[in-house]
């Protein structure tokens, strides 16, 4: 990641801002942003969340329900005012005093009106109907309220269920991360068995064989190794035989090697692809991959054969240290999760 | 020369931009000139309630003209009104009413610009979107220069302004990219002009100690001067300083009166509204200033700090506080969180940085916004136009009852919409 490199007296203010910005795109590409994580959540739940589970557009389903129970809402037209309704209500005029004239005429017609029709009845069952209306208006306001502390509800419900299916994204993607964190650790336990075993077979050879190692090329460094092996106090054998002895073992036993520095990868995986071959159950590879590359000797010989061992696959993307095998044990693999 | 400065608020502890600017610009045009404030009687810009007595009055030496507001401010209705203007298809009619209704409406004062209009050399206008600067300016005509003020708000696209911008004698803008939106939408570029904005009284001396022992901080923190509002951007600065905080060492120091609920945190410290002998030993003792506004015409509080020689941390939404940092090349910006925190954290960390950005700030306050320099444009523009016999157009008349109730015009909103956003970059050597 670049660095911020401003000299004092040329300061400017853009080319700061610029340098921000290509900080800020190199950091999303490790990571997710908020804004990415919300963008997930409210659109792809299936890439990320079990399609047969989870439905998508969620988030959408409930702010369009929301919406339209509102808009209802709103929509209701207000029930007209009640109409007081009584016996002597069909007598009466609003007219003033001829409207009291009008009234007292009626009531003196009024049994010559009931020969044509009675209105008790009719004023009774009007009666009836201004009981139920103002019932119903009761019931319907209470209606309304149930209603409006539903949608309250509703909205509270929508914001959780939001929050949560932003929480789900973001920890499926953390789990996912995590998953890939797993595998790559397991690989790394499986490469680093493998290693231990080869080593105890490489111990288990030399004791068999008794010779130690020695390459002959190596003339520069053999005194070191001489004084380095000399606790060991073998048996039998001169130093020279044994060393004679060694550099002829490594050089059977060594036969898809390669230790030329114009081999040595520069960089991570392609080494670790050679390193794979060389744990593959051969000894001596293990003890290159170890960080003693100068033990094996041949390097025309050694190149010739590259064999991978599918096994061997994981660990060999997972852990990108070229330099040598000990390292290759301790690298840390290059995850999103580790950034 | 007599100069009548025209305001919708006068006092001398009335804090808000644009009131403070006209005070500070009259007090010091009073060196040169014989200045007197014509204003209406109200005190709460929201009511415009009549609070000062009418008549005359003196503030700081000055005479100060009052007359009464006939009508107070109803939120509602203004609020209609607003809806209907900036967001629907309306007529010209509407738009008066908006204006009406938004006040201060004081017939008194503007007719006694009508009547006295020859009394005064120059009508010095504040604020193009109140009732006295567009009724005033239409009965001074050519006498009239106006101070904008202007941000990027639907209520610059209503079209009863446009003619304001084109007939006044002379626009004393704040800003390079207040200008630009301006003679964007009115087409008034042979309007003559000048890009002035306003000085600032920042002490000589300032005590940081004082100020650290007085309010037992002793940690490094950002400030933020203003009122605490969520139109300030408060809400995204609290938000954003909290995430910030989890990694970042800086504390926040909030002054100012608070308008929305401050967050309880531990490295949040709202010490409300202070003297300004603290105002400015708090800026001198911070570590940088934060301006979250999303509209600033100016922005006065960004131009003291950096007189203090304090770097800004500005919104970079608000095009004048952008453009302004850019020119200066005094601090940066942000217009999401990732560059809040990358720029925060690059400042926090970075001293030298600061500290170059602390005096390109210092050295652009003092080339462009110490009073003599502002003064002297304002004088210069004064001058020229006095020496000058071009006439500036008559305003245009509204047109009959018929045109002025045809709803026909485009929300305002959707006007400044089309309007591009930015910065105007202009080569430094020119700022």
């Amino acid at each position: 990641m670049s660095e911020f490199n401003i000299e004092s007296e040329s300061i400017d203010v853009e080319r700061v801002m610029s340098q921000i910005r290509e900080r800020i795109r190199q950091k999303r590409n490790e990571d997710y942003t908020e804004e990415q994580i919300r963008e997930l959540a409210d659109v792809k739940l299936e890439q990320f969340l079990d399609p047969k589970t989870v439905r998508s557009g969620m988030v959408q389903y409930y702010q369009k329900r929301l919406k339209e129970k509102e808009a209802a809402l709103r929509d209701t037209p207000q029930a007209p005012p009640s109409f007081e309704f009584d016996p002597d209500i069909i007598y009466r005029s609003s007219r003033g005093v001829t409207g009291k004239t009008v009234r007292l005429i009626r009531r003196i017609l009024n049994p010559f009106l009931k020969l044509f029709f009675n209105p008790a009845p009719i004023v009774h069952a009007l009666t009836v109907q201004q009981q139920i209306n103002e019932r119903q208006a009761k019931v319907i306001s209470q209606m309304v309220r149930t209603q409006v502390e539903f949608i309250e509800i509703a909205a509270l419900n929508y914001e959780v269920m939001n929050n949560l299916v932003v929480e789900m994204t973001r920890l499926s993607i953390e789990m996912k991360n995590h998953r890939m964190r797993v595998e790559s650790v397991a690989g790394r336990l499986d490469f680093d068995e493998r290693r231990a075993r080869s080593l105890e077979k490489v111990v288990q050879h030399r004791e068999a064989t008794g010779t130690p190692s020695k390459s002959n090329s190596d003339t520069a460094s053999e005194g070191r190794k001489r004084r380095r092996r000399r606790p060991r106090r073998r048996p039998s054998g001169s130093t020279d035989q044994q060393e004679g002895s060694s550099s002829t073992a490594a050089a059977q036993t060594v036969p898809t090697t390669s230790n030329s520095p114009k081999d040595t990868p520069p960089d991570g995986p392609s080494l670790t692809t050679q390193s794979q071959s060389s744990v593959s159950g051969q000894p001596s590879d293990v003890v290159e991959s170890t960080g003693e590359p100068n033990r094996s000797t041949d390097p025309g010989k050694s190149s010739s054969s590259p064999v991978t061992s599918p096994s061997m696959a994981t660990p060999s993307t997972e852990n990108a240290n070229p330099d040598s095998g000990s390292n290759v044990a301790s690298s840390d693999g290059v995850e999103p999760s580790d950034r | 020369m007599r100069l009548a400065v025209v305001v919708q608020r006068y006092g001398a502890k009335l804090n808000g931009g644009a009131e403070l600017h006209a005070r500070f610009a009259s007090e010091h045009l009073a060196h040169h000139a014989d200045v007197e404030v014509l204003t209406t009687c109200a005190k709460n810009y929201i009511t415009w309630r009549n609070e000062f007595k009418p008549g005359l009055d003196k503030v700081n030496g000055l005479s100060v003209r009052r007359f009464p507001v006939s009508q107070e401010r109803d939120p509602d209705e203004f609020g209609k009104r607003s809806e209907r203007v900036f967001h629907k298809t309306h007529s010209l009619a509407d738009e008066l009413r908006w204006l009406d209704c938004e006040g201060p409406t004081s017939p008194d004062l503007i007719r006694y610009i009508r009547q006295h209009k020859t009394s005064y050399d120059y009508f010095i206008f504040f604020s193009y979107r109140y009732y006295h600067a567009y009724y005033g300016i239409r009965e001074v005509g050519n006498r009239s220069v106006l101070v904008p003020t202007a941000e990027r708000d639907p209520a610059l696209g209503l079209s009863i302004f446009g003619p304001t911008f084109r007939s006044v004698r002379a626009i004393m803008y704040n800003s390079f990219e207040e200008r630009a939106l301006i003679q964007r939408i009115a087409s008034n570029r042979n309007v003559p002009n000048v890009v002035v904005g306003i000085g600032s009284e920042v002490p000589s001396r300032v005590n940081t100690r004082r100020f650290r022992q007085r309010r037992n901080l002793f940690r490094r923190f950002v400030i933020y001067v203003g009122r605490i509002d969520e139109n300030k951007g408060c809400t995204e600065l609290f938000a954003y300083f909290q995430r910030y905080s989890k990694t970042g060492q800086l504390d926040l120091v909030l002054i100012g009166n608070p308008v929305m609920a401050v967050p309880s945190h531990p490295r949040i410290h709202h010490l409300g509204f202070v003297s300004d002998e603290e105002k400015f030993d708090a800026m001198a003792a911070a570590d940088l200033l934060i301006m979250p506004s999303y509209f600033e015409s100016l922005s006065m509080v960004t131009l003291e700090a950096w007189a203090l020689g304090l770097p800004t941390l500005a919104n970079g939404h608000c095009d004048v506080l952008r453009g302004q940092t850019i020119r200066a090349n005094a601090g940066l910006y942000y217009t999401n969180y990732q560059e809040f925190f990358e720029s925060l954290r690059l400042l926090e960390t970075n001293r030298p940085l600061r500290q170059n950005f602390g005096a390109n700030g210092q050295s652009y306050y003092r080339r462009h916004y110490t009073w003599p320099v502002i003064e002297k444009k304002y004088l210069n523009m004064l001058h020229q136009l006095s020496g000058s016999d071009k006439q500036v157009p008559v305003i245009e008349s509204l047109p009959g009852w018929f045109a002025r109730n045809r709803r026909t015009l485009q929300p305002a909103h959707h006007i400044i919409e089309q309007i591009p956003k930015g910065p105007v970059l202009i080569t430094r050597k020119n700022v």
